[in-house]
């Protein structure tokens, strides 16, 4: 027999094992159609003697099956026993025969039942993760116990929705953990986690209408991490067949949002150069582009894909030279970074394509852009900037000493084959010997996940907010009832009754209607904790985190924005925060780090704490730094919580070298700015070498903002109140006029540049003197002040946030439109914008 | 009020552009537009202006809970606006242009009817169609012995269009 012979003869069993799946027990034609085939088999080839009695026994059970009521018995063990067949046949390629996975595509309507009906699958996957992560900590028999429920719900469901090939991976798995003990299973989480993955890619995949059904390659994938961790030869095996393959084997879903994540970035950033072709000095435009780039590094690194943060790194330190003035951004430059990072999108495109198989093959020669910014980045001048001061030709020096052999090492990293990724089990183990002091708690949480069945319905968000609308129209039309003139002349006591009465309903109403788009942090809390548990074997520091206050709710639109800027902190907490093992046992640490997520209510606002019990900050390095920076006056006394404000400057970090987590002061930029979009605050509390605690204040929900309602040349606008330091009502000698520069506010012996908001918004008036108006004290991100002048102050309330719609999209100083108890449209401004309009 | 009139089936410019449309003044002029554009016609709200806008735009109105610009066309096709009088009020439209909805509303001086125009009164525009920009006309209806000019509104509020608005803004 041949190798070909046996390749055939794999292929006919397997193909009868797809059809076993396939076929229902009264699905005749499709088992005489197996029938058939093991009938040639058996005719056809002498394998070997046992081979052929089973075959030969199962050829008959098959027919009898058939002509039998129901053959359902043989629809179960078919598969089985055409397994066994295969692991008869002798080991012709000295590779282990395998199963496989390939099945028929879904026909068009099956797709569409999937994707209508896979939506809860994602709550149950959500439920297996965070029993995955209890589990991990301690597996105890009745988690393990809903873990099998879970997988067997899982079953059922992928059944009745026909997608077979998920079927039979739940099988398998579930196969895996059938008849071992708990300890045992322990050894099966890696698997797990990564089943979890795939099979929530899956499901994302069907909720868009597309469906690719589980091939070998995932499966054995996914089974393979247990081989790798049981055998090192296995593993040194791989690495050698691996040589210049870009390795995707981090899991689906983080990398499906890695992919859309990235494309948005690599846009944004391709548009912010392209605009700083023509305004080559604009300083917010380089940091634009670096920050997308840098959010794709971030990324990639902790997916491990190796090629894409090295190409953006590479990138990165070309853009960073151009920011500290090393570099003129001429019309080369941008388009050598242009060439970066389209082919930044089309390793990431390969990174998408190749997603089923698992892996990409790099064509080193494509890297020609890669090597082309690497050269730009090496022969830049070491001169310092000769403007600048000496403090600041310290930091220039330094940065260039920490980037060279930075690049020399990416260089050094590209020609040698890539590195896998260090195998899950070693850390693991050390994972497990980590105490965790709220075990309890979590199997508590299990239990309720079992028992807890609340009915729910589906509505789309589209839905809602038409109601929540049509809820505010109805609000403001009854406000508008009651204070109508006719209504008030009325003057009668009981319809006065009658319109209280409703307007207490109405508000009720209201409230319960925005109350309906809240949703708990639970599943943005469980990501984190997954994140933390990944970096934390990735840098090999233990960390416990401790998570309350997870039912903890939040408007939809915010738990969308908080993500981000929750990895941001928790990756700086871990990579920055915490130290290493024996640092911290040196200081007199636990050696195991603790890491606090928590959110709680208070004063009508949601705050999130990212506690870590590491270094801390340290603030005369800090001042310092930030005095090196410029950012910061070394004439000026700053308080503690200002200096801590520093962090957040773009570009600003105090970590001496630049790892492919954090460090390049991009991370807490981005934070600060997401925290600030959403209309919500940062603070830091930190005592040098216990910790730091970031508190994020958030609102409860994006839609309504406190503002201060003013009036300006005979118009009514809306100031943000969380913008507002204080309001005073100048007097003649704290104004002064300087030439050219316009007025002055001088208020305790503090400057601020006066602004009248009529001028700013060419709203033609007659001129007052200033003392006939209000001067609001405003603060932007920066903590920069000005003195806003207008007219007079209506009141403070609360208001819902309308857009402008499309039209007014470039009117970045509106931030929206309030409809106000008169049924008026009142515009809110952006105070961040007014700034920069000031500043022009 | 007219009747509406016979159609005649014959293969000629108008074939595509016969239906019913709403008549209006604009400026002494009769105009008219698709009728499944309009959303509907509102009386005089009070509008809130946006400053460092464009003059033709007027600002932007509460229509039920929604924010809806407000457009004077008199005033970017450099016609006489004339006093307001009780017959002036806005037009709403329901635009789909380059895929995404988008309101918005624009100030007449009267409305005139809602007439079926059958194909044979509908002629090729002019070069001189009055005084908006021919571009964006899509046709002429001759109906007793009086011009109509069809407006192309969905080319009037496209996105090159607005966009060019607001770099005018600029």
């Amino acid at each position: 027999m041949t190798q070909m012979d046996y390749l055939s003869v794999i292929s006919t069993l397997n193909g009868c094992v797809a059809q076993f799946y396939a076929a229902d027990q009264y699905d005749l034609a499709t088992l005489g159609s197996i029938l058939a085939k093991l009938d040639e088999l058996l005719e056809e080839y002498q394998i070997s003697d046992q081979f052929q009695s089973m075959l030969g026994s199962f050829v008959a059970d098959l027919e009898n099956a058939m002509l039998s009521d129901s053959p359902v018995q043989i629809l179960e063990n078919g598969p089985v026993v055409i397994s066994a067949l295969i692991q008869l046949i002798p080991n012709a390629l000295g590779n282990t025969p395998v199963i496989d996975f390939s099945l028929p595509e879904l026909t068009e309507s099956q797709r569409l039942f999937a994707q209508e009906n896979i939506g809860v699958e994602q709550e149950k996957l959500d439920m297996l993760e965070d029993l995955l992560l209890s589990v991990e900590q301690s597996g105890d028999k009745e988690s393990w116990a809903s873990i099998a429920s879970i997988l067997h719900t899982l079953k059922g469901d992928f059944g009745v929705l026909g997608l077979t090939s998920l079927v039979r991976l739940v099988h398998r798995v579930e196969d895996s953990l059938s008849g071992i003990e708990t300890e045992e299973k322990q050894a099966q989480i890696p698997m797990l986690f990564g089943f979890r993955d795939l099979i929530a890619g899956r499901v994302k995949e069907i909720l868009r209408g597309e469906y690719r059904p589980c091939d070998t390659g995932e499966i054995e994938a996914l089974f393979s991490n247990k081989i790798k961790s049981q055998s090192s030869v296995v593993e040194q095996v791989n690495i050698k067949t691996m040589g210049k393959i870009l390795v995707v084997d981090a899991e689906t879903d983080l990398l499906m949002e890695f992919i859309t994540e990235s494309k948005e970035h690599i846009v944004a950033a391709e548009s912010a150069l392209m605009e700083l072709e023509s305004n080559p000095n604009d300083r917010e435009l380089v940091d634009a582009a670096f920050r997308s780039c840098h959010s794709v590094k971030g990324v990639a690194g902790f997916l491990n894909l190796k090629p894409v943060q090295e190409l953006a790194h590479a990138l990165e330190s070309v853009m960073d030279a151009g920011r500290t003035g090393r570099l003129q951004f001429d019309s080369t430059v941008l388009t050598l970074l242009l060439e970066g990072f389209d082919f930044l999108s089309e390793l990431i495109t390969q990174v998408e394509a190749n997603l089923p198989a698992g892996k990409v093959d790099v064509n080193p020669e494509t890297f020609e852009v890669y090597r082309k910014l690497n050269h730009l980045f090496d022969s830049l001048p070491d001169a310092k900037p000769k403007k600048k001061g000496t403090a600041v030709n310290q930091v220039a020096e330094k940065t260039i000493v920490q980037e060279k052999p930075r690049v020399e090492e990416t260089v050094a990293v590209k020609e040698e084959p890539i590195t896998p990724p260090a195998t899950a089990l070693s850390m693991q183990s050390e994972m497990r010997e980590v105490p965790l002091q709220n075990q309890k708690k979590r199997s508590e949480i299990a239990d309720q996940n079992q028992s807890k069945v609340e009915e729910t319905v589906r509505v789309s968000v589209q839905r809602l907010d038409r109601l929540i609308d049509s809820i505010g129209e109805i609000v403001i039309a009854q406000s508008m009832l009651t204070a109508d003139p006719d209504f008030v002349k009325m003057k009668s006591r009981s319809v006065e009754q009658k319109a209280s009465q409703i307007s207490i309903v109405m508000r009720q109403i209201q409230e319960e209607a925005m109350s309906l788009r809240m949703i708990s942090l639970k599943s943005t809390f469980q990501k984190m904790s997954r994140l933390v548990r990944d970096l934390s074997q990735k840098m090999d520091k233990p960390v416990e985190l401790i998570v309350t206050g997870e039912d903890t709710e939040l408007d939809k639109s915010i738990i969308e924005h908080i993500g981000d800027p929750l990895v941001h902190m928790l990756r700086n907490s871990l990579d920055h925060g915490i130290e290493s093992q024996e640092e911290r046992v040196a200081a007199g640490k636990e050696p195991v780090g603790t890491v606090e997520l928590r959110a709680y209510h208070k004063s009508g606002n949601v705050v999130i704490d990212i506690v870590d019990d590491g270094r801390g900050l340290n603030k005369q390095k800090l001042l310092q730094k930030a005095i090196s920076n410029g950012i910061a006056n070394p004439q000026h006394d700053y308080s503690e919580q200002e200096i801590f404000q520093f962090i957040f400057a773009p570009g600003f970090s105090t970590a001496a070298e630049i790892t492919d987590i954090s460090g390049r002061g991009v991370g807490m930029d981005v934070v600060k700015r997401n925290i600030i979009g959403m209309r919500g605050s940062l603070e830091i509390h930190s005592d040098e070498g216990k910790g730091i605690c970031f508190s994020v204040k958030l609102p409860l929900t994006m839609a309504i903002i406190d503002g201060m309602i003013v009036y300006a040349g005979g118009e009514t606008l809306i100031v943000p109140t969380l913008s507002i330091v204080s309001t005073v009502n100048p007097k003649a000698d704290q104004i002064q006029t300087v030439r050219g520069k316009g007025e002055i506010l001088n208020l305790h012996n503090q400057l601020y540049r006066f602004v009248r908001l009529t001028d700013l918004l060419g709203i033609e008036c007659e001129r007052r003197s200033a003392t006939e108006g209000i001067a609001i004290i405003l603060e932007n991100i920066m903590g920069n002040r000005i003195a806003l002048w207008v007219d007079g102050i209506l009141k403070k309330q609360q208001v819902v946030i309308k857009s402008l719609g499309r039209l007014f999209s470039n009117y970045k100083w509106i931030s929206g439109g309030a409809v106000l108890g008169d049924g008026k449209i009142n515009l809110i401004l952006d105070v961040n914008e007014l700034f920069q309009m000031v500043e022009k | 009020m007219e009747n509406s009139e016979v159609l005649e089936v014959s293969e000629q410019f108008g074939t595509h552009l016969a239906g019913q449309y709403l008549t209006f003044v604009l400026s002494g002029e009769e105009y008219c537009i698709e009728l499944f554009k309009v959303q509907q016609i509102i009386q005089q709200e009070s509008i809130t202006k946006v400053p460092l806008s464009p003059s033709f735009i007027l600002g932007v109105i509460n229509l039920r809970g929604k924010v809806v610009p407000v457009v004077d066309l008199r005033i970017k096709f450099e016609m006489n606006v004339g006093e307001r009088t009780e017959k002036t009020c806005m037009v709403v439209l329901q635009l789909s242009t380059s895929g995404s909805p988008f309101t918005v509303a624009f100030i007449i001086d009267e409305v005139k009817e809602v007439t079926t125009i059958p194909e044979d009164v509908i002629e090729e525009v002019p070069e001189f169609g009055g005084s908006l920009d021919v571009t964006f006309l899509m046709g002429v209806a001759k109906i007793n012995n009086s011009v109509r000019m069809l407006l192309d509104i969905d080319k009037l509020f496209s996105i090159e269009e607005l966009n060019r608005l607001d770099s005018l803004q600029e």
